[in-house]
Formats: C-alpha cells, structure tokens, sequence
C-alpha cells in the first residue's frame, strides 16, 4: 500500500482509535516512520478525536489532582522509580498502587475503628462523670458530717476541759406532773457564763411550739434560749446566763416567749 | 519547515518536552488540559466514578513514570495519554466477563443511554461542542463511541455489528471525516 491508499483505508482512523491488532499496527507504525504524510494525516485524525473528546469532558473530583502529585513526589524522592525509562509492562504494575490502596483501607478501617471506640468509651466517660458527680456529692456530704462531728469534739473536749476545772455546774432537771418521764441536764459554766443543755428524754413538740429555756435569778425567770431539738444526747449551746438558782424548761409558742408559760412546764432543776 | 512542526503545535512540544523532563509545571498544565477529557472517557467504561477516581489517578501516575516511553512520532501525546487511561480503565472493570456484558448493554440501545447514565458536571465552555456531535449520524457517533469510549477492538466492532473489517475501516474513516468537518479541523 502506497500512502494515499492507507490514508483511504481507514487504517490511520484505526490507528489513532488503538483498534487495530498488533500486526497492522505494526504495519502502520512502519509506513509511518516512512511516510511523512501520513504523519500529517495522523495528526489531524488525533486532533479530531482529541476534540471530540474535549467536548465530552467530565470535571473530575479536585482531590485527585493532590493525589497524584503527592504520589509522584513520594515516588521521585523514593526508589520505586530508579529508571523511568524501564520497559513499560514493568512499570506500569499496578502492585504500588494496589498497596496504597490496601494502605489507606487499612488506615480507614483502623479510623473507623477508633470513631467508633471513642464513642463507646464516651458514652462510657459520660456515665462515670455521673457517676464521679454522685460521690463527690457524697463526699460533700461526707465532709459536712466530719466537720460536724469535728466541731462536736471540739466542742466536747473543751466542755470536758472545763468540767474538770470544776467551773461549770451540772444541774439536773427533772419531769414535772405534766411529763414525768422528762429528763434534761444543763451545764453552766460560772466562769464565762456559757451554758449547755443536754437533752435526755422530752417529748417531741407540738406543731408551732418550741421548748424554752429559762434561768431564775432571784425568783425572776430569765430567756436562756429555745429548740426544738430533741434527739437523745445532742449537746446544745444555749444563751449566755449570769445568775441562776434553778433552770426550768416550758413549752412555748414559736419564737419563744418573754414570760414562761408556767402550765406548760416540763422539767426543773435547782442548782 | 518540516511536516513534524507543521503539525505538532508548539504547546504540544513544549508540553512533551517538560514532561520528559519530569517537570512538575509542565505536568500540571497537562493534567488541566487532558483530565476531564481522559475522566469522561473512563467514566464511560468503569462501573462507578469512585473507581473512575482511581483509575485517573493511576492514568496520570503512569504517564509520569513512563514520559521517557512516549514516542511522538507514533502519534500525538493525547493519544498516548488516551490510550493508558482506556487500559487501565479496562483493566479495572470488574471482571472481562462483566466488562463484555456492560459493553453490550450499554451500548446496544441509543447512544443517549450512555450519556444519560453519567450525570456529571459537565464543562459548560464545551456545551456547545455537544451539540456538534450530536449532529453526528447516530450509527456512526454509536461507532466512534464504542471503539474511541469503550475500548472495542476493529474486530469486536465487525462481530458486534456483523459486519466485514473492511466494511468497520470505511466507517470508521467516514465517521471522523465528518467529525472532521464539525470541529473544522484541517
């Protein structure tokens, strides 16, 4: 076939379209080196078709071109690619890139992974905060109480102190016709006036009403504090009295009274 | 002036020249010019985009590797590049089974099957170029399709048509005399 006639083949169409078996391409690539027309012809067939796919074009995703330029930097500073020149079956093995994708599978498993034990473990976090909220509520508890039963020994080790100093007066105070059962001791402390009033056995008050106790100096009833608190053993510290012969207890209406409610009395006790 | 120059424009040497060289510039302005062109042809043969991404990718890395194996006297450097990705996009279909079954379903109806099934960005400077295919006879846009698209060899197309290889080559040839005409190309 001279030129013109492989130019009316459609051969070069075929060429350009890499239809052809590798004979006639061979064939072709022969004429091709020879003929310098059927160059010209190639060109423009390749140029058509390049055209052609021009206008077929589908944008492709932006990341990819990162891609590709993070692989041939890789491949550049590495050894995968010691001669570009080499024979092209043996560079053109898909085996790097293969790996690559096992690599980032393997990468994306190992992510997903983590994402989700991290929201196990969160859950798991969320419950311990709870957790750790309730006992340090405890422990608030806790520390108040200890404070308390601080305090209360403190409190106790100075009124022993006293005690045996032989300062304070311990006075029993006795049920009355209206609670015989009723039992109260007061300590008073001459020295600096404090007084305490150590609750044994009183009935628990009525609604609206508190006991009050009260200090007579000198025939006259003095206010030495109410409560209402009537737990067995509780210690309480109650107003400061100067002068006193006896101490007495009575029921009176909240806030207390400014003259005792002499019916309503539930123990005495003279120094 | 040699027929070589005459026809190989100057950013055509300048482009091959710079990837030879392995310059990355260079390289870069190829993959703007020939990627959404190389990408619409893999899409066309690969079942998914997200293995179309791939095979682009690896379309690219291997023209970089293999710039030193390009012969510009064996045809311009799209067609090589054309060529790498049409392979590797085969190579990468599911199975040759798969990939003969696809071809044949995709391509026994009309033509717009397959560009329908793709609904991409398209690039709206070349809306324009669309329509001139369109004006391509349907059985010879359905041809330069399947051999230019999907890889069909001269003899597969002879068996799919049932028509004799000299009878594929003079459609072929007609074909892009028209194309020829519609892209006003010399």
């Amino acid at each position: 076939m001279n030129s013109q006639e492989i130019i009316e083949s459609g051969l070069l169409e075929l060429y350009a379209l890499n239809a052809l078996g590798e004979k006639e391409k061979a064939d072709i690539e022969k004429a091709l080196s020879q003929y310098p027309a059927l160059q010209n012809e190639l060109r423009s067939i390749e140029l058509t078709l390049e055209k052609y796919a021009l206008s077929r074009e589908v944008a492709a995703p932006e990341h990819i071109k990162m891609n590709i330029f993070e692989e041939i930097n890789k491949t550049a500073s590495g050894k995968e690619i010691k001669s570009p020149q080499t024979d092209i079956n043996n560079t053109f093995k898909p085996e790097p890139y293969a790996r690559m994708k096992y690599f980032y599978a393997a990468i994306a498993v190992l992510l997903l992974t983590n994402i989700f034990s991290n929201l196990f473990l969160l859950d798991k976090i969320n419950k311990k905060d709870e957790e750790l909220i309730t006992l340090q509520k405890n422990f608030e508890v806790m520390t108040e109480d200890f404070d308390k039963v601080k305090q209360n020994i403190a409190f106790k080790d100075n009124f022993i102190e006293q005690l045996a100093t032989g300062e304070v007066v311990k006075v029993e105070m006795k049920g009355v016709e209206l609670s015989p059962d009723s039992k109260t001791l007061v300590y008073w402390n001459k020295n600096n006036n404090e007084v305490f009033l150590k609750v044994q056995n009183l009935p628990e008050p009525p609604s609206g009403k508190v006991y009050q106790l009260w200090a007579i100096a000198d025939g006259t009833p003095v206010d030495a504090g109410i409560f209402n608190n009537i737990e067995k053993d509780s210690l309480l510290k109650m107003k400061d009295i100067r002068n006193a012969q006896a101490f007495a207890i009575t029921l009176e209406p909240e806030g207390g009274s400014i003259n005792p409610t002499l019916e309503q009395m539930y123990v005495i006790g003279n120094i | 002036m040699t027929i070589t120059e005459k026809n190989i424009d100057t950013s055509e040497l300048e482009l091959i020249a710079g990837l030879r060289s392995y310059d990355q510039k260079v390289f870069s302005k190829i993959y703007d010019l020939y990627s959404a062109a190389l990408y619409g042809i893999i899409l066309r043969i690969v079942d998914s985009s997200a293995v179309a991404d791939d095979v682009l990718q690896e379309t690219f890395i291997k023209v970089w590797k293999n710039a030193g194996k390009y012969d510009e006297s064996k045809g311009r450097l799209f067609t090589w590049m054309v060529n790498i990705a049409r392979n590797s996009a085969i190579d990468n279909t599911r199975s040759k089974e798969v990939k003969h079954t696809s071809k044949i379903q995709n391509t026994s109806d009309d033509v717009s099957i397959m560009q329908e099934s793709h609904s991409y960005i398209v690039n709206t400077d070349t809306l324009d170029m669309s329509q001139h295919v369109n004006k391509l006879p349907p059985e010879q846009q359905k041809l330069i399709e399947l051999i230019y698209f999907n890889g069909y060899t001269q003899q597969e197309v002879s068996d799919e048509f049932g028509i004799p290889l000299g009878t594929v080559k003079t459609r072929v040839r007609n074909a892009i005399l028209e194309l020829k005409k519609i892209f006003k190309v010399n």
